[in-house]
């Protein structure tokens, strides 16, 4: 019953008092937001925290969601700013702990996950994905945005245009350059790698 | 018409590695997966029942008769708003102290009736007026109605004979009764002792405290 009814029907059954479409929220968005947030983070710790959050304060965030867009592009919104709110206060924490370096306590740095794979990453796979997320800071805003929007999201083209204000093309053109320029971004070496999913 | 993926296969063309490793490269882990949709349907759970609770109202009623009701309470504001000078417009206090008045009045005429004789009151002024029962000594003559509203007159008051049937006669064959002075109450004591002088009193019946401004003197001559 609630597997046939979009997005929008849910979170309006939702909003009358019936929970019970919100299982099927979750199967179509986890995913997908989780992949948002570890694209933009490349952390899978970080990634589990800001989609736990995302997901514990949805139901009560649902307030502003006025369905007069999407739901898919509400939650890329809401995913987003959760990103941006987690990495702002990171870098504050950190300015605090290089603060607090400065004396003569025994300081011990955060662990940040490098880009390149590390070696307790067995999959070839795997670790070809994780580089080639380690090279989306590399491209320009608008075309990280349709990847994110259409890889992550999986919106199809036309949502991404309404999202994003631009031309059913604009959003074509922008996708291929930006595959494009993933391709050069990605080493030879790792192309090899790149040849397992072939 | 090509589908999107059909589309995107045919622009991306060799570029499939880097779409596949961006669709499944960051898998979640299964155990957080499932961790975190038991949280969020515990959370789902709560707060689609905090909506419910709050689209009923406390009474039990669904919010759409509260708001029917909080809407008619102020219509009836504004109304009454708008007719406040015809209909809610306070009485003056002295006209509604002036009702009060005429009414008890009214209703003490009809319980104790005009000449009811009860102790304390003035019947022939509505019960308005503290009363005072004397007894003259001395026979009714031509003379004393005379005397009698000069003593009145003296104490800034009035006298008038009271005429009632088959309650004794006078020398003359009168039926005169009673005569009833009214007079102010500061002075009640002076012309008392006046009227004894002059007419000589047997008995006097009067209020412990005096109320009101004036006070009526009912004088009973003996018909003997």
């Amino acid at each position: 019953m609630y597997s046939d009814m979009s997005d929008e029907q849910l979170i309006q059954l939702h909003l009358s008092g019936d929970p019970g479409g919100m299982e099927i929220i979750y199967e179509r968005y986890f995913d997908r937001v989780y992949r948002l947030a570890y694209s933009k983070l490349r952390s899978a710790q970080d990634a589990e925290d800001v989609t736990s959050a995302i997901f514990l304060k949805l139901c009560r965030s649902l307030n502003s969601f006025r369905g007069e867009a999407k739901f898919s592009t509400w939650i890329y919104t809401v995913a987003n700013n959760a990103v941006m709110d987690f990495t702002r206060r990171r870098r504050y924490s950190m300015s605090l702990d290089a603060d607090l370096q400065t004396g003569d306590g025994d300081f011990v740095p955060r662990e940040i996950e490098d880009d390149a794979p590390g070696p307790e990453d067995r999959v070839a796979n795997a670790d070809f994905a994780r580089y080639v997320y380690s090279k989306l800071d590399a491209l320009p805003p608008g075309q990280r945005s349709v990847i994110e929007l259409r890889y992550f999201m999986e919106l199809s083209y036309q949502q991404i245009a309404d999202q994003l204000g631009v031309e059913l093309g604009t959003v074509k053109s922008r996708l291929n350059r930006a595959i494009a320029a993933l391709r050069s971004l990605v080493s030879t070496e790792e192309e090899v790698k790149a040849s397992a999913f072939r | 018409m090509r589908s999107d993926e059909e589309m995107e296969a045919m622009e991306t063309g060799e570029d499939r590695a880097i779409v596949a490793a961006l669709r499944s490269g960051a898998a979640p882990a299964p155990e957080f997966a499932a961790r975190l949709k038991q949280s969020f349907l515990a959370e789902a759970q709560s707060d689609a029942h905090r909506r419910k609770a709050y689209s009923l109202s406390i009474l039990g009623l669904p919010k759409f008769y509260i708001n029917l009701a909080a809407a008619g309470a102020a219509a009836a504001l504004i109304l009454m708003a708008i007719t406040y000078n015809s209909w809610l417009k306070p009485t003056p206090t002295l006209e509604i102290a002036e009702s009060v008045s005429e009414s008890a009045a009214g209703v003490r005429g009809v319980v104790l009736g005009l000449e009811s004789g009860a102790i304390g009151f003035a019947p022939h002024a509505g019960d308005r007026k503290d009363a005072v029962d004397a007894v003259s000594s001395s026979l009714f003559t031509p003379e004393v109605p005379g005397i009698l509203e000069q003593i009145a007159a003296e104490a800034g008051g009035a006298a008038a004979e009271l005429l009632s049937k088959g309650n004794g006669t006078n020398e003359d064959g009168s039926d005169v009764e009673s005569i009833v002075m009214t007079v102010p109450s500061d002075v009640l004591d002076h012309v008392l002792d006046r009227l004894d002088e002059a007419i000589g009193l047997a008995e006097i019946t009067k209020p412990v405290h005096l109320n009101s401004e004036e006070v009526a003197v009912y004088i009973t001559f003996n018909p003997d």
